[in-house]
């Protein structure tokens, strides 16, 4: 396989946190260009500490590379621009006084001008369908449009690569839908935390499963979530 | 393990026993008006806010940004904390902060604590009500007027705080005025600033989000001139004295010598005791030397007891 | 599992099973003595020394626990440092400054010491009782102890807010100058402190709601704390009176 068309590749990855606690143990996962994949497993499997090792906000022992760029503290930057990742709380990823300056963000921090900032926040506005928000305060939108605007944030750096964690939880049905569709329409990677196997059927054809910190099923997302021993030995069926 | 990044929290050591005494009667004087003021004003509701709000006000002074070269700008919070809750209330929300701080993080001493309430709690409450009360007056209300009000209040109970420090360790002989103050007053001077951007950033966002919060009680009843009065007052006295005492370290001698008269008010009774009751011990370098082997023991001691009661309990266990 | 900066350490050992305000009054009492010892009296910072490292010890948690930890009023000791080369006459090395320094660097690394002894086995609310025991204002009490169960969650907050925007601090091209103004990410970080106090606004009308449903009416009342036993009150008292002949020795000989 030609690795060139690799979006994301983690190499035997093994991680403790501080606490000597081991969230990951050898990990090994590939991604294509364009591939949807959904990253699911029981609370506590490793699935947030795998997605912050995509863009070197932890490292641990191994190899991440994104579009062929091997991560390491001198192109930190780079791949943080390649890799658009979205934290489960939407508070946690919304710090400024209104959406514009939220969504800008990323975009003065690597150096554009006025215009270019300009034109990526229509675009990223355009993109989640919240242009109208622009002055609004993140403070006071409700969960589904913060979410919204969270996704915004990120794709106003135009990167290859879109991570989530848990998109759709906390969402009324209409607003997750509305979510579903928005990232159907996105022509990113697109790697997906989360417990919502619903979503997974509908949108991710590729499902990898994780527990206690080890890739433990990795394949077409109809084999694996109709394979009723997996889904119940790994906490996705009770 | 956890320190706030603001060189301001004093280590116990670094303050005289007479100037942390001293600084603890003001503070807690301080704190008991501030507990009838806050009684007074706003009824059950305080507790819980003060809480949480304490809560913020530290994982907040967690919060940076750097500036060059490695170095990075904080937070403190005493100016924001006053914009939002009046100044009696932001009072009691720093000094939980800065005594959880003491107590559980040794983020600054425990004898001296007193002295660190009158710093951030008191001196940085004061001089930013003081200052923000002040443009808020001359503004009328207007965004300008919140905006550069909070750098201003912030910027200046940072400094003014500092040469508050500054001076405790002169006194206290830990620091010469003329290197204490000149030090800590040009480190906060540039410190300060990141506190009054980070404040003014907050401000900007509060007044997207809620503009109803920024009144400094006005909302919540009329202006603490006593406050406002105390934070003129010590603005000027310490800028006012801190260049005096740094150009004239002998003015701080006065105050020496009334640490002097203490002394001197002690020997008398300690001359009771004759001199042979310590007979063999008076020459000092025999005493450290004694002290060296009985503490050793002492150590010595305790080590070998653990072990001699951990070999009982295996032994009393098999 | 605890939050990683939770101070306290669980145990057995003598120092845990003490009772918290004996604890407490100990931990002050120690240094109080070490602010009155005289300068220069070294062979009363040695006994203190040994106090202090037999109590760490007594903890079972090791000693380099608490030496590595108390090296963190290392950078403060540079306040004192100018002792050591002013002189009335202008800038000079100066021995009495030396010793000055010296002591007061040892007498704020022994402090420190009985304070973190005091933290790593003292349980919150038992620290809570011990300062309602001295008569702290209970509002005061009260306050500091809802920001102790608050102060994880913000803190925690502040993390995800942080590593949230380093998450967005890169650029694809690194031959453009990155990172914006000073002046703006000093603004960036004021908005982030903004949304978190004003998350704890919200957050505090959801505790004091909490509150009201289980009959909180603006009094804080506590349960009346057991008085202290015998045994206890003579181990205070003995303790003091230790420490009054410490000072009083340590101002006879060195004061
Ligand atoms: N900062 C931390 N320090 C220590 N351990 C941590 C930390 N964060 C997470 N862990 C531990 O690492 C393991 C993996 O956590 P992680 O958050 O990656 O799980 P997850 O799969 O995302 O779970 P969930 O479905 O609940 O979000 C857990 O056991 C967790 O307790
Ligand atoms: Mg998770």
């Amino acid at each position: 396989m030609d690795t060139t068309y690799c979006s994301v590749e983690l190499y035997d990855i093994t991680f403790r946190y501080p606490d000597g606690h081991l969230a990951l143990h050898g990990i090994n996962l590939t991604i294509h260009q364009g591939e949807k994949v959904a990253l699911v497993g029981p609370n506590g499997a490793g699935k947030s500490t795998l997605l912050l090792h995509l863009n070197g906000i932890h490292t641990g022992e191994g190899q991440v590379s994104i579009d062929g760029l091997s991560v390491n503290h001198q192109n930190i930057g780079q791949v943080r621009a390649k890799v658009g990742l979205v934290f489960q709380s939407p508070d946690d990823q919304l710090f400024s006084p209104t959406v514009f300056d939220d969504v800008a963000y990323g975009p003065i921090y690597q150096g554009f001008s006025r215009d270019e900032v300009e034109a990526r926040v229509t675009y990223a506005l355009d993109a989640v369908g919240m242009q109208g928000y622009r002055q609004r305060s993140p403070h006071h939108l409700s969960v589904g449009e913060k979410k919204r605007i969270a996704i915004a944030t990120v794709l106003s750096m135009h990167p290859s690569v879109l991570v989530l964690d848990e998109p759709t939880s906390g969402l009324d049905p209409r607003a997750r839908r509305s979510l579903i569709e928005l990232l159907r329409q996105l022509p990113q990677t697109l790697l997906v935390a989360t417990h919502d196997l619903e979503m997974v059927r509908e949108l991710l054809p590729r499902t990898v499963v994780m527990d206690q910190g080890e890739i433990v099923a990795d394949g077409a997302t109809q084999v694996i979530l109709s394979d009723e021993s997996v889904l119940y030995q790994h906490g996705l069926k009770a | 393990m956890y320190a706030s990044p603001i060189p301001m929290h004093i280590p116990d050591g670094f303050l005289s026993v007479v100037v942390s005494i001293v600084l603890w009667i003001v503070s807690i004087t301080a704190i008991v008006i501030a507990l009838r003021q806050t009684n007074k004003q706003l009824g059950e509701k305080q507790l819980p806010l003060m809480g949480v709000l304490a809560a913020a006000i530290f994982a907040g002074q967690m919060l940076n940004f750097s500036v060059t070269g490695g170095t990075s700008g904080h937070l403190m919070g005493a100016a924001i904390a006053t914009i939002l809750l009046g100044p009696w209330q932001a009072m009691l929300v720093m000094t939980s902060v800065v005594s959880i701080q003491a107590l559980l993080f040794q983020d600054g001493g425990l004898l001296v604590l007193g002295a660190n309430i009158f710093n951030m709690g008191v001196v940085g409450v004061a001089v930013a009500y003081f200052v923000y009360r002040a443009f808020q007056q001359f503004s009328k209300g207007a965004r300008w007027g919140i905006l550069t009000g909070g750098f201003a209040a912030a910027w200046l109970s940072i400094f003014i705080a500092s040469l508050g420090v500054a001076l405790q360790l002169a006194i206290s002989g830990t620091s010469p005025a003329n290197i204490a103050i000149p030090a800590m007053g040009g480190i906060h001077a540039l410190i300060g600033i990141g506190e009054g951007l980070i404040t003014v950033g907050a401000l900007s966002f509060l007044l997207v989000a809620r503009p109803d919060l920024l009144g400094t009680g006005d909302s919540r009843g009329k202006t603490s001139i006593g406050v406002w009065v105390g934070g003129l007052v010590i603005t000027l006295a310490l800028a006012i004295i801190s260049p005096l005492a740094s150009t004239h370290p002998d003015g701080l001698e006065w105050v020496a010598e009334q640490k002097g008269f203490l002394d001197t008010a002690r020997e008398p009774l300690f001359n009771i005791i004759p001199d042979y009751v310590f007979p063999g011990i008076s020459n000092q370098a025999l005493a450290t030397i004694v002290a060296g082997v009985v503490g050793s023991l002492i150590v010595l001691g305790v080590t070998l007891g653990i072990a001699y009661s951990r070999r009982r309990a295996t032994k009393a266990n098999q | 599992m605890p939050h990683r900066l939770e101070p306290y350490r669980e145990g057995n050992s003598p120092i845990h099973s003490l009772d918290s305000r004996v604890r407490v009054v100990m931990v002050l009492v120690f240094i109080l003595v070490c602010a009155l010892v005289p300068v220069g009296a070294w062979a009363v910072y040695i006994l203190l020394l040994a106090l202090i490292l037999s109590a760490e010890l007594l903890t079972d948690l090791g000693i380099a626990y608490f030496i590595k930890r108390s090296l963190m009023v290392l950078p403060f000791v540079l306040a004192a440092l100018p002792l050591v080369f002013s002189t009335p006459h202008g800038i000079q090395f100066n021995p009495a400054g030396l010793e000055r320094f010296i002591s007061i660097a040892l007498k704020s690394w022994i402090s420190v010491q009985a304070a973190i002894l005091l933290a790593v086995t003292t349980p919150f609310d038992q620290l809570l009782l011990a300062l309602r025991a001295l008569h702290l204002p209970r509002l005061l009490v009260a306050v500091i102890g809802l920001m102790w169960r608050y102060l994880f969650v913000m803190v925690d907050e502040v993390t995800h807010m942080m590593l949230a925007r380093a998450a967005r601090s890169g650029s694809d091209n690194p031959a453009r100058r990155t990172g914006g103004t000073v002046v703006w990410r000093a603004r960036v970080t004021g908005g982030m402190a903004g949304g978190l106090l004003l998350r704890s606004l919200d957050h505090s009308d959801r505790v004091y709601h909490a509150m009201l449903s289980r009959g909180y009416d603006g009094e804080v009342r506590t349960l009346p704390q057991p008085s202290l036993t015998t045994a206890n009150r003579w181990l205070l008292a003995g303790f003091i009176l230790f420490a009054i002949f410490l000072v009083a020795l340590s101002i006879l000989f060195w004061g």
